[in-house]
């Protein structure tokens, strides 16, 4: 056979190892979280919150940390879009294509979106001790909102992008200006890729633990004010599975099955919406 | 109808009123690093003005009840797990990222790229879990088992860059290659990699970057004792972000070990900044020069 | 000619970057009128266009030299409201836009943002200029289903009834047949004919029989460069530059 044949079919197949291997590592991981997982899984974990001894091996469940996840994600996600909305919008439709802010504006977005989140954690912990906050719901939220804008605006940007300039055309033609465009034709046409961006943005706030660890604190208590800590999912699988006894281990399993199913179920969803939404508009 | 503008209209003011707001917001985001550099360095401070930065960096003797705040162990550590990782992402990925591109059927790359993308949203922490029901067993609480896990986290971000930089390969090119005669691997290799090959070193960089700062799955796997300077890859490391992440409750309990922690993550800052800074530069300059012309 | 200018172009050059679009335009367009901009791809015609309603100041880089006046009033001059003047000239567009929204919406669109608010109001606007594009016997029993669903030819419509609901003084149309079959192409022909007494109708187009047809005055551009306009008849049957005659008989497009 030809010397460059097989070079070929060696390449081939050495590409084909690789994306087996990445490929099958996320069907190993999956496996592995619902294979130990289901098994430790029962339904007081999702519907009791820690009694005493919890981590020692006594009864109880996950819920504050559920729902604790789920409050800070929700909340660092709406603060989130707070500031990228308004700072996608203005990208798009304030400024041209090629101005130097937004070259530079995306730029720094992309780098920001670079900085591991114990560096966030670690800056809302300086940005809490200025500040005379403690660890609490509202100092995650903040966190968490910061690690996600960059993420967030993003992938928003990247939609926007994708819409036709002629449509804004036509709206301006009209004599519309920049914000009545903004908001009734752009937002409405970029609606689906808008959802899309904040469920995979929520996604990632909800399965980071590191922000949260000095920011978030933890409690065994359901989340009940701002101004008190709060138990997210991550930080309780990450204690769960910090202890010694197999039994509590094993829980931890069960609450890394519960927090990759909630990722999985708003990843679908987000793909769903997305391929649901962009058959029609224009 | 008058087009002057003789009395601003409410719809002119709201507009005007918007784009400052927006601005602002703009600003806010983009003084951000900045803000975070200068946050942690003011709580950096103390201990840089009690010990010479050489020490810090380069003492490996952490014991910070004797003040004693030397990071050259958890450097050494991250060094190590960020070079297993880039052992193994580097080669997977960049062939994984041609095989989706450029051999793949177009099926199969939309079957994969969900799935990468998933790989990209799953949490660090149930990374963490998996490493160590299946891959301590294998290899311990080590270096080279931290390196395994960060590997695997590596891979969507270095796969979805390489991708991205071989789609922007003209395909006149290609079809200028093969039609001299090259086979399709010869395409690839002298035409489409070495087009590709900056946006490629953006994308190791920015996949170190994300392995030099992943923390709770590294803390979770990589055994993380106290002044252990792996000799092997079989030796527990114990990086830098870990190590931030583990003081989380006592640190402010020992004079200056707080700022010693802290010293840590604006080293951590710097180093992903820089990263960044460069890998996301190169690809600018790709996306321009596609732009150009 | 007769007919008192609506627009008048002064000295009118337009860069995009280095990249010069028009060089020293000088024109009348005439009220109530149709005037077709022809010329090869490329001479410059949408840009010119599109300068009339400042469109143009979307585009990166562009500068503008010269004047465009509009009865009279400099619209490049800093006090101009953009949005008043847009009011005042529909566009058409070469492929039809619609905007993600009913059909009923869409036509309503302009004039909520100009500030009518009554219902009622609008019912009778949509109805009217509906029927004023020949569209309203087709969509009247679905005004609010998605206007994205209209086929292209009632969505080109449907643009041309937005564009005359923001009761605009001058129509520009951007090739506006272009993405049509035939059929739809005629129709929209026949209904700028049937409002050229109403509106100031200004056409960019590259069918030289639709100048024809539906041209009172020409104006031919050539790599950015005026090089002849006058009435129609006049450019038809007698042009006076080479260039012209040569575009006229078709040796080059």
């Amino acid at each position: 056979m030809d010397r460059r044949k097989i070079e070929e079919n060696i390449f081939k197949t050495l590409m084909l190892f690789s994306t087996f291997v990445v490929v099958g590592s996320l069907a190993f991981i999956l496996a592995t979280i619902f294979l130990k997982g289901f098994r430790a899984l029962n339904l007081d974990m999702l519907i009791k919150t820690p009694k005493g001894g919890y981590y020692l091996g006594k009864e109880g469940g996950i819920l504050n940390a559920i729902l604790g996840s789920l409050i800070l994600g929700v909340g660092a996600t709406f603060l989130a879009l707070l500031v990228s909305l308004p700072v996608v919008f203005y990208l798009n439709l304030y400024l041209k294509k090629n101005s130097r802010f937004a070259l530079t504006l995306r730029f720094f977005l992309d780098v920001l979106g670079g900085i591991p989140s114990i560096v966030y954690g670690a800056f809302g912990f300086t940005f809490m001790v200025f500040f005379g906050l403690k660890a609490s719901l509202l100092a995650g939220i903040i966190t968490v909102a910061l690690l996600i804008i960059p993420i967030m605006t993003r992938s928003m940007d990247e939609v926007l992008k994708m819409i036709p300039f002629e449509l804004r055309e036509a709206s301006y033609a009209l004599g519309a200006n920049r914000l009545e465009t903004s908001i009734k034709i752009i937002f409405r046409q970029a609606l689906p890729g808008i959802v899309t961006a904040v469920l995979i943005s929520f996604g990632r706030g909800l399965g980071d633990a590191a922000s949260v660890l000095f920011t978030a604190g933890f409690t065994d208590y359901l989340p009940y004010s701002l101004f008190k800590p709060v138990a997210t999912l991550p930080l309780a699988i990450f204690f769960q599975l910090g202890t010694p006894f197999p039994e509590v281990q094993s829980r931890g399993y069960a609450s890394a099955l519960i927090l990759t199913a909630i990722i999985l179920l708003i990843s679908v969803l987000a793909r769903f919406l997305s391929r649901r939404f962009t058959k029609h508009g224009i | 109808m008058d087009i002057r503008k003789f009395l601003p209209a409410g719809r002119q003011v709201k507009d005007n009123l918007a784009r400052r707001i927006m601005f602002g917001l703009c600003l806010f985001v983009l003084s951000l690093a900045f803000f975070m550099v200068f946050g942690l360095y003011q709580r950096a401070k103390p201990i840089l003005a009690m010990r010479p930065l050489k020490d810090l960096l380069f003492s490996g003797a952490w014991h910070p009840t004797q003040g004693q705040f030397g990071l050259a162990s958890f450097i050494t550590g991250t060094l190590w797990v960020t070079t297993i990782a880039m052992g193994i992402a580097v080669p997977l990925g960049i062939l994984t990222a041609i095989y989706l591109s450029e051999y793949a059927h177009r099926r199969t790359r939309e079957f994969a790229k969900p799935l990468i993308d998933l790989l990209a949203g799953i949490s660090p922490v149930v990374y963490g879990v998996w490493g160590v029901i299946a891959i301590v067993p294998l290899t311990g609480f080590s270096a080279l088992t931290g390196g395994i896990v960060l590997a695997v986290m590596a891979f969507p971000i270095i796969i979805s860059i390489v991708a991205e930089v071989i789609r922007t390969v003209p395909f006149e090119i290609r079809e200028a290659s093969s039609a001299l005669g090259a086979t399709k691997w010869q395409t690839i290799k002298f035409v489409v990699l070495k087009k590709a090959w900056p946006g490629i070193i953006a994308a190791v960089i920015l996949g170190l970057s994300r392995a030099f700062g992943e923390t709770m799955a590294v803390l979770m796997v990589a055994g993380c004792s106290l002044g252990v300077f792996p000799k092997s890859v079989f030796d527990p490391a114990y990086p830098l972000p870990a190590l931030i992440a583990n003081t989380y409750g006592e640190m402010m309990s020992i004079p200056l070990y707080d700022a010693a922690v802290l010293l840590a993550a604006f080293v951590l800052l710097l180093v992903t900044i820089f990263f960044n800074m460069v890998g996301w530069s190169i690809l600018l300059r790709i996306e321009r020069r596609e732009a150009g012309g | 000619m007769g007919s008192k200018t609506h627009i008048s172009v002064k000295n009118l050059s337009i860069w995009y970057g280095r990249h010069q679009a028009l060089n020293n335009i000088s024109i009348d367009i005439p009220d109530k009128k149709i005037t077709a901009i022809i010329g090869p791809s490329g001479c410059g015609k949408t840009t010119l266009l599109k300068s009339f309603n400042r469109l143009i100041d979307l585009q990166d880089g562009v500068s503008v030299g010269g004047r465009v006046l509009v009865d009279g009033e400099d619209i490049y001059a800093p006090e101009i409201e953009v949005t008043r003047l847009r009011k005042k000239m529909g566009l058409l567009f070469q492929r039809p836009q619609v905007l993600p929204m009913s059909i009923y919406d869409n036509v309503a669109y302009g004039p909520r943002i100009h500030g009518i608010k009554d219902k009622k109001k609008l019912d009778g606007i949509v109805e009217r200029y509906l029927k004023e594009s020949s569209l309203w016997t087709e969509v009247k029993s679905r005004l609010h289903s998605s206007a994205s669903k209209l086929s292209i030819g009632q969505q080109q419509r449907l643009c041309l009834a937005r564009g005359l609901a923001i009761e605009p003084e001058a129509i520009l149309g951007d090739e506006p047949t272009s993405a049509l079959d035939p059929v739809s192409a005629e129709r929209i022909e026949q209904r700028l004919l049937d409002i050229k007494n109403q509106y100031t109708i200004v056409l960019v187009t590259h069918i030289l029989r639709q100048a024809r047809r539906l041209a009172d005055y020409i104006v031919f551009l050539y790599l950015g460069n005026l090089i002849e306009h006058g009435p129609a008849e006049k450019i038809f049957n007698d042009p006076q530059d080479t260039r012209t005659q040569a575009y006229i008989n078709g040796r080059f497009s």
